[in-house]
């Protein structure tokens, strides 16, 4: 018992975790509404979207190095997936048939990130930072994007809830769209792949030591090439969750997101520097992130304060969990010396 | 290889002494535009106009103002004249809809109407239309400018060959002999306040929304919008008391969504809401229709974006002006300067709303209309854009 406490003190999630229940007692008891069904649905249903995108983040991270192209990926091939399925006359279809053809076109675009990252070796910064510009020039340039409804198997599936509950006290009631589904079976595949199968652990490996990863077998090249491919995916299943939960295509909208994503996930304990990172993290960051920008009109904290306040937590929550780690490391420097 | 060179000499001193002749005809010197006339005397008609036009920009320059009416009164015939009209984007439904009030222009005066806009709705691309515009000699440049800062110079080269130029929604407009606007941002404000009012029954909290706190206009329909619920409706709130706005949608669909549910989930009260950005509204209702409120939506957006939720009763009103009547106006005030008709205070630019301008002198001369129009469900089958 004491040493499993002892091994989640040293774990960022950990404070993340503290923050984010203290952080809920303040908004409770400044104004009542933390606490209350709709306001847990709501939360739960603000996640949805940026927790997809935290899974690309986390994976680029401990792979390789930063992607910032996942919300633009998302954009394109969503777009690509709702003309598409309107074109072919496949609005009768199921909805995943739209959610896989999104899916194919966000893996080529990723595949294009990976190839020349691993074949070229530049830094996958620059690299997604350009395709990126390049999917938003395609997106609303070439295609003239605007903004849309949705087909009528996606519309359907918007409109069909996961769950709705309505607050007795106040009547208001909240929503819980079937994407939530969507995002906690990606999460579960993500559980599995990363910590039960060899491929799983080469993500870890070849971020933390690129070298001693090849030596110890694993073929580096095809899994950061596969990171990006997937990470596209995963970014075109939460482009089109963001339709879904707008029931509308809004194309101005996806670009931006990247930033409060990747702060939600260094939040969560994921190391830049690549090689560490869990989605425990990627979720806990996340949550505290959407519950920070969500709720400081509930904390009466004028408009034109709320970005300093949001710039305040990131800077926070990040330090915090630093000051933790950077102790451990001391700690544990101290005790080898002593050995010595 | 000799006669290459030659053949290179010559076309240099070709274009230096076009070059010479382009610059001279824009500083009007009266003997090169002598030259260029006896040069084209086979081309008789397209000789005189460049004549007017130069004799024009000799009058303005030599009274040394471009802004002055008079010299910009045209010799030729009503229907020889072309009104082009730049818009921002031309395959958008509002200029769709503005096109409409353009060809009724034509269509009433007989006066030859073209409307065209930039492939890509970018500021260069627009320098480039109106450039274009300019070299095929219209009479008269109405721009609706994506960048008004952008365009200056075009639209001053414009004014300095004798072409009227008039623009709308570019109140900071420098180079433009009117800049024509529906309305002054506090009408606006005030006549969404009494949409609201009424819509509300004048009594209850509401909210406001707009895209950012540093967006000017929407700034100034917000504070007109207290001032007007201040001075008119006593039995009114805005929440957080009086905090103007109550919410940023960050020009978003999703956020406002966000920020509407947060702002009904702190006041279950709250009986009114006004979005003046387009992505407010939809946000707003999605939020208001999840949550099962009675809630009086009023916001600026346009009736086809907005159609679902105001068939649904949602949004109860949309305040907004018809383009279509922007449209025919500028074309109208083109016209009349063409004609050498008194413009100013009180003028008749005909499209409703427009029938006595208001005149306000700023950057540039700004006629405001009281041109607001009001989409509820029993009117909103008549526009369609």
């Amino acid at each position: 018992m004491n040493k499993t406490f002892k091994r989640m003190l040293k774990q960022s999630e950990f404070y993340v975790f503290l923050i984010i229940i203290v952080f809920a007692l303040i908004i409770e008891a400044k104004s009542g509404l933390f606490f209350t069904n709709n306001n847990l649905v709501d939360r739960l249903r603000s996640m949805i979207v940026p927790s997809i995108y935290a899974l690309c983040a986390l994976l680029a991270f401990v792979s390789t190095g930063p992607d910032v192209s996942f919300p633009l990926i998302g954009a394109l091939s969503s777009y690509l997936a709702i003309v598409i399925t309107e074109g072919l006359g496949l609005a009768g279809a199921p909805w995943i048939v739209s959610f896989l053809i999104g899916t194919f076109f966000g893996c080529l675009m990723g595949a294009l990130n990976g190839f020349i990252i691993v074949k070229y070796r530049f830094p996958s910064l620059i690299v997604t930072l350009g395709t990126s510009s390049i999917f938003n020039g395609i997106l609303l340039g070439a295609f003239e994007a605007g903004r849309m409804y949705l087909p009528e198997n996606l519309e359907n599936f918007a409109r069909t809830p996961l769950l709705t509950v309505k607050n007795a006290e106040t009547g208001l009631g909240s929503t819980l769209p079937m994407t939530f589904l969507i995002m906690v079976f990606l999460y579960i595949v993500a559980y599995f792949v990363l910590n039960k199968t060899m491929v799983g652990r080469g993500v870890y490996a070849v971020g933390g030591d690129e070298v001693s990863a090849e030596r110890a077998g694993f073929n580096v090249k095809a899994i950061r090439f596969g990171v990006f491919v997937v990470n596209g995916g995963l970014a075109a299943i939460g482009g089109l969750c963001y339709a879904v939960q707008a029931i509308r295509y809004l194309p101005t909208e996806y670009e931006g997101a990247e930033m409060e994503v990747i702060a939600a996930v260094i939040l969560g304990g994921t190391r830049m520097t690549g090689g560490v990172g869990t989605l425990k993290g990627c979720l806990l960051g996340t949550l505290l992130l959407t519950m920070v920008t969500n709720s400081l009109i509930m904390l009466g904290i004028p408009i034109e304060w709320q970005k300093v306040f949001i710039g305040a937590i990131i800077i926070i929550g990040t330090a915090v969990s630093a000051i933790q780690s950077h102790a451990g490391a001391k700690v544990k420097t101290r005790l080898k010396k002593e050995a010595a | 290889m000799k006669n290459l060179k030659k053949v290179m000499a010559l076309l240099a001193v070709a274009a230096m002494t076009l070059s010479l002749a382009a610059c001279g005809q824009e500083q009007t010197t009266v003997s090169s535009d002598d030259t260029a006339a006896e040069e084209t005397t086979d081309a008789a008609e397209t000789t005189e106009e460049t004549t007017d036009a130069a004799e024009e920009t000799t009058d303005a320059a030599a009274s040394g103002d471009l802004f002055d009416l008079a010299n910009y009164k045209s010799d030729k015939d009503e229907s020889e004249w072309t009104i082009a009209v730049v818009t921002k984007d031309n395959t958008a439904a509002w200029f769709q809809r503005m096109e409409e009030g353009v060809n009724e222009f034509g269509e009433a005066t007989g006066i030859n109407v073209i409307q065209t806009g930039p492939a890509n709705a970018d500021a260069a691309s627009q320098v480039q239309v109106i450039d274009d515009m300019i070299a095929q000699g219209v009479d008269a440049l109405c721009v609706v400018p994506i960048d008004p800062g952008a365009i200056e110079a075009s639209l001053q080269n414009a004014m300095e060959q004798g072409i009227v130029v008039v623009t709308h929604e570019a109140s900071n407009q420098v180079n433009t002999l009117f800049d024509i606007e529906a309305f002054t941002a506090e009408d606006f404000g005030a006549a969404i306040m009494d949409a609201l009012a009424a819509d509300m029954g004048e009594e209850g909290k509401y909210a406001m929304m707009v895209a950012y706190t540093t967006s000017t206009t929407h700034m100034e329909y917000a504070n007109a919008q207290y001032a007007r619920q201040q001075e008119a409706y006593p039995n009114m709130e805005l929440i957080n008391d009086g905090a103007i706005p109550s919410a940023e949608s960050e020009e978003s669909i999703d956020t406002a969504y966000e920020r509407a549910k947060e702002i009904l989930n702190a006041n279950p009260d709250l009986a009114g809401f006004t979005g003046v950005a387009s992505t407010d509204c939809p946000g707003i209702a999605q939020a208001v229709e999840e949550l099962g409120l009675n809630v009086k939506v009023v916001g600026v957006g346009t009736p086809n974006e907005f159609r679902p939720y105001v068939e649904s009763g949602t949004i109860s009103t949309i305040k907004l002006w018809d383009p279509k009547d922007a449209g025919y106006a500028m074309c109208q005030t083109a016209a009349m300067i063409l004609r050498g008709e008194e413009v100013g205070e009180g003028a008749n630019l005909v499209a409703p709303g427009y029938e006595s301008v208001t005149l306000v002198e700023g950057d540039n001369r700004c006629l405001v209309g009281d041109a607001d129009i009001t989409i509820t469900i029993d009117n909103i089958d008549d526009y369609d854009f």
